[in-house]
């Protein structure tokens, strides 16, 4: 279970300070898959990193499953991430100089696992996104839509618990789009969190539960018919 | 090309970081070439100050020693100058020179000075600058004399003393008829203070002048001999030689050098230095070349580094009609413009630090470069050069990037010129690499040269140069009677110099090289050698010595080193002691040779004498009371400064004027070895600035490369990387061209480093740690220089690291 309380997030500059989240309170079952929504500069994304410990809250309580993680250090969320979070980019963010194939393994380098076994593990997670014959390929030599199913591979090799997806079909075109989200819904049918941060109604309707944002606020909770 | 001025400068000020980098790497390697080619300058303008230099020339000899070397002096026979005069209708002027020093004296201001004697014709020859007086016929008198203007100023508190006299040392009183510039660095003649007629009685030539006729024998080697031709004319020595000889006017063969060559010229007289000076000079030119490369390359590599952050204002000029070569001229220019910046801050840390090269290097260089349009002219190509140079490549590279490419993607730096900077930086690193591994290799053989290298005991010991017969008088004996003296010994060229080396006869009609050292009872002992066979020379023995009667046919015994009983053909050292060789015995004082049989009493251990450049030489040592040049000394190191006094009053005491010329062994060793010291300071300051130079490139290259890779240290983290890992592979990225580097670095350094120890007969051996120690030298600091870098990125937290994006 995943729970925010309270939690707050500003970010400054040398003039102006923006709070990006405003005292934002929810609460994520274990295998729910829920949609973000909002205009731009709502917070979305500050939500996620927060979600995902890429970042910590200024105020509030962040509990990652039976920990309070807010006041954690960078060395003790860089241990849980490892184990527990993907994270699947609206950019990709592929490494350009790695292949398809290392950039996949990225995500088992941290984590102590064999190199048999990363090899393995690797193959298994490309072949699910259907890209074993790019393995090769370097990330500018492939389209945007393969591009993404690499990360998504990336996200899904280490078994995480939870998917955090920051508008994962942003850069790409409908059918594309689709695909990812097909591919979204079985990950979480598999059992695991998926938390989606989307632009698209559309995609957002895949979810069992969209939470809306505004000017760093949750504005309403939306409960899907499964 | 206004708007291409205003983005360049504005593109400076907005990367204030990378700019100073830029500038501060080409001002350092602009400082480096400048001093460089100012040295080299100076180098080649030796004596072009003296008016009609062009016909001035050195009349140097050659002998051929019995063992058919043959040597080239500096010096010449006295007799030779006049000879020259009445020959050749096309010598305008003739005259010798010979040094002396004195005390002189006017008032209550008295010093030793260093005075040439010189014949009246001398300032028609080579006329050197002049202040005041009629320099051309101030030495026709007798008691005329030509100063300096320090020394008209020391003496006489003013500059222009025409009239003023000086007392010398014997009373003689000298008037002052001349006075020139203060003599510069940049001349081979002898640095003096005072000129001062050949007929006068402080003269070495004097004497000789008013003997000539009366003995039969040439002294040669005595006078510095220089003729002034008239323009256009010359003659051949060589066929003038027989002549020179059947009117007993020389017994050697000579030449002319042009006055402005002879500081280049190589004189195989001095067997210590066997290196030319050119090669010092190549050597240096190479350095420079490769500072201004090093510094080019931080240029180029920075600049196609950041060429993707320009890559709009590219694209945008494109569309609007802007032609490739119309940007290459933008971005040649702009880089003139660093060059310029780079030249202008070089000038500044020259004009700062010449006084100190200067005074380290004994020179009184001066950088005119607004007066002297070869120096001015050298300086902007110089800056030209570079600016072409380093701004062709990236130039060249920006200006290919195309529009449509620029504006629908991120334009992450293309990889061929990622490629060409990674080439550019291992080979920045090489150079560095090899720079490091000389310093090293040649610090290390120095300190074999002057400790294990030498193999005799050398502390404490004392070298005084006395004339013949010194040993034989009152002065040797006094001394041995003072109380921080424990042993004194005689020796003609040894302990570091050679004696002549002649061929023996031995069995079986095939003829072995021995060399012949002069020395006394007491020098084994004094340097604690230990006969490995036989006894060593003892004044017990009555006949150890050579008989003092020159014509004496009796052989004294001899000691030689175990190479000399090796090459004799004796079974072992043993077997030589007690027999008898055919030993053509040099007679120093008057260069005959004395053939007889001598017999060995005993042999030592092989030990160098001179520079370990040269291989121990089959010796033969034996006692010649009448010869010595050396007086070796050893102390017991306690109270060495009132034992020298002692020495001194005692040198007074027994007759002699001055101090003694005394040195200890080893600063005659670190003498000796004079031009690899100063190899190895200019090599390590060369070194220094590639480093420098290189560090300042990896700094620039790390920051950018930081830049470049936030990203993917970014998603690295998400992934869970921590920050030992990220700390890994940055350092690791940053290590590996210097690794690649190693593989051009290690066999150019064997290369180089093997040449330059093949000079000496006994060198280190090289070992695989010297390279590893200079790649891990070179690994060390590259990675202290991007440690602050490394540790900064390694720290972001991801999220910020992605918001790069």
């Amino acid at each position: 279970m995943l729970k925010l309380e309270n939690v707050s997030k500003a970010y400054r500059t040398t003039e102006v300070e923006t709070l990006a989240l405003n005292e934002v309170s929810i609460q994520i079952e274990p295998g729910e898959f829920v949609a973000v929504m909002g205009p731009s500069g709502c917070g979305k994304s500050t939500l996620l990193n927060i979600l995902g410990l890429l970042d910590s809250p200024d105020k509030g309580a962040y509990w990652f499953y039976e920990e309070d993680v807010a006041k954690y250090s960078e060395k003790k969320l860089t241990a849980l991430r490892r184990t527990g979070v993907g994270f699947i980019f609206q950019s990709f963010n592929l490494i350009d100089d790695l292949n398809v194939r290392e950039n996949v393994e990225v995500s088992l380098l941290y984590r102590g696992v064999s190199s048999r076994e990363r090899r393995q593990r690797v193959a298994a997670s490309l072949e699910r996104v259907g890209l074993s014959h790019r393995a090769k390929h370097l990330p500018h030599q492939l389209s945007g839509g393969q591009q993404q199913r690499v990360a998504i591979a990336r996200a899904l090799v280490a078994d995480p618990r939870l998917i955090l997806a920051d508008e994962p079909t942003g850069n790409l075109d409908t059918e594309n789009g689709e695909a990812v989200m097909k591919m979204l819904e079985e990950i979480n049918a598999a059992g695991t969190t998926v938390v989606m941060v989307t632009h698209s109604l559309t995609h957002a309707e895949r979810a069992k539960r969209t939470i809306r944002l505004l000017d760093g606020k949750v504005v309403s909770e939306t409960l899907l018919a499964a | 090309m206004s708007s291409a001025l205003i983005a360049a400068l504005r593109n400076l000020v907005r990367n204030r970081l990378y700019a100073a980098i830029n500038i501060a790497g080409l001002a350092i390697g602009f400082s480096g070439a400048f001093l460089i080619a100012l040295f080299v300058l100076d180098e080649l303008s030796y004596d072009r100050f003296i008016p009609g230099h062009e016909n001035a020339y050195l009349v140097s000899s050659s002998a051929v020693l019995p063992n058919g070397e043959q040597r080239e002096y500096r010096v010449s026979s006295p007799t030779l100058a006049a000879w020259l005069k009445l020959k050749f209708p096309q010598v305008e002027a003739v005259a010798r020179t010979a040094g002396a020093n004195t005390v002189v004296r006017r008032g209550n201001i008295e010093g030793q000075e260093n005075i040439t004697t010189v014949d009246p014709d001398f300032f028609i020859v080579l006329p050197v600058p002049t202040v005041a007086g009629d320099l051309k016929n101030a030495l026709r008198r007798p008691d005329g004399i030509v100063i300096t203007q320090s020394i008209a100023r020391k003496y006489f508190g003013r500059e222009y003393p025409i009239g003023g006299t000086l007392t010398f040392g014997g009373g003689d009183e000298m008037t002052v008829m001349a006075v020139t510039q203060d003599m510069r660095s940049n001349t081979h003649l002898q640095p003096t203070s005072i000129f001062v007629s050949n007929s006068a009685t402080i003269s070495p030539l004097r004497a000789l002048d008013i003997s000539r006729g009366k003995t039969a024998r040439i002294e040669p080697f005595i006078a510095t001999t220089y003729v002034r031709l008239t323009p256009g004319t010359s003659f051949d020595p060589q066929s003038a030689r027989p002549e020179c000889a059947k009117a007993g006017a020389c017994s050697e063969t000579f030449a002319l050098i042009p006055v402005a060559d002879v500081h280049l010229h190589h004189f195989t007289s001095s067997a210590e230095n066997t290196r030319s000076p050119r090669t010092t000079i190549r050597v240096l030119c190479a350095l420079g070349v490769l500072i201004l490369l090093i510094a080019a390359i931080n240029f180029v590599n920075l600049t196609t580094a950041r060429a993707a952050r320009r890559a709009v204002e590219i694209g945008v000029r494109k569309t609007s009609g802007a032609t490739r070569i119309r940007l290459i001229g933008q971005f040649i220019g702009e880089s003139l413009l660093y060059s310029s910046l780079g030249a202008v801050m070089a000038l500044g840390i020259v004009e700062l630090s010449l006084p100190a090269v200067n005074a380290f290097l004994d020179r009184t260089i001066e950088f005119d470069y607004w007066r002297d349009p070869q120096l001015g002219g050298t300086i902007l190509a110089l800056v030209i050069l570079a600016g072409v140079l380093a701004g062709a490549y990236p130039a060249f590279v920006m200006s290919a990037f195309r529009p449509a490419a620029i504006f629908n993607t991120s334009l992450a730096g293309s990889s061929g010129a990622g490629l060409v900077r990674r080439m550019l930086v291992i080979a920045q690193f090489s150079v560095l690499i090899v720079l490091v591994l000389m310093t090293g290799v040649i610090y290390e053989q120095i300190h074999f040269a002057m400790h294990e290298g030498m193999r005799v005991d050398k502390n404490q010991v004392l070298l005084i140069s006395v004339g013949d017969s010194e040993c034989l008088g009152a002065f040797r004996k006094e001394l041995a009677r003072l109380p921080g003296v424990l042993k004194t010994a005689c020796s003609m060229n040894a302990p570091l110099g050679n004696g002549i080396s002649l061929d023996v006869d031995i069995a079986g009609g095939s003829r072995v090289p021995l060399r012949q050292s002069i020395v006394d009872f007491e020098y084994f002992t004094l340097y604690g050698i230990r006969p490995i066979a036989g006894r060593l020379f003892s004044v017990a023995y009555a006949t150890d010595a050579a008989p003092t009667d020159r014509e004496s046919r009796r052989q004294p015994p001899l000691v030689i080193n175990a190479t000399a009983s090796r090459d004799l053909g004796f079974a072992s050292p043993a077997a030589a002691v007690g027999r008898s060789i055919h030993f053509p015995r040099f007679m120093t004082m008057d260069g005959r040779l004395m053939p007889g049989p001598a017999q060995i009493i005993g042999v030592v251990p092989d030990f160098p004498l001179g520079s370990i450049r040269r291989a121990v030489e089959p010796t033969a040592f034996f006692i010649d009371p009448v010869i010595s040049r050396n007086l070796n000394v050893k102390l017991n190191g306690r109270d060495i400064p009132e034992t020298l006094l002692a020495i001194e009053r005692l040198w007074k005491d027994t007759g002699h004027s001055g101090a003694p010329r005394s040195m200890f062994f080893d600063e005659r060793l670190r003498q000796l070895y004079r031009d690899v010291r100063r190899q190895i300071q200019v090599i390590t300051a060369a070194a220094g600035v590639a480093l420098i130079l290189a560090c300042l490139g990896l700094f620039g290259l790390a920051s950018f490369i930081a830049e470049q890779r936030t990203r993917e240290i970014g998603i690295r983290k998400a992934m869970g990387a921590d920050r030992p890992a990220i700390i890994r592979l940055l350092l690791w990225s940053f290590s590996s061209p210097i690794l690649w580097a190693n593989l051009i670095a290690w066999p150019a350094g064997y290369y180089l480093v093997n040449r330059w120890l093949q000079g000496f007969a006994y060198r280190i051996e090289l070992q695989p740690w010297m390279f590893l120690a200079a790649s891990g030298a070179a690994l060390g600091i590259a990675l202290l220089t991007v440690a602050a870098h490394t540790i900064h990125i390694s720290r972001a937290r991801p999220v910020e690291a992605l918001r790069h994006e």
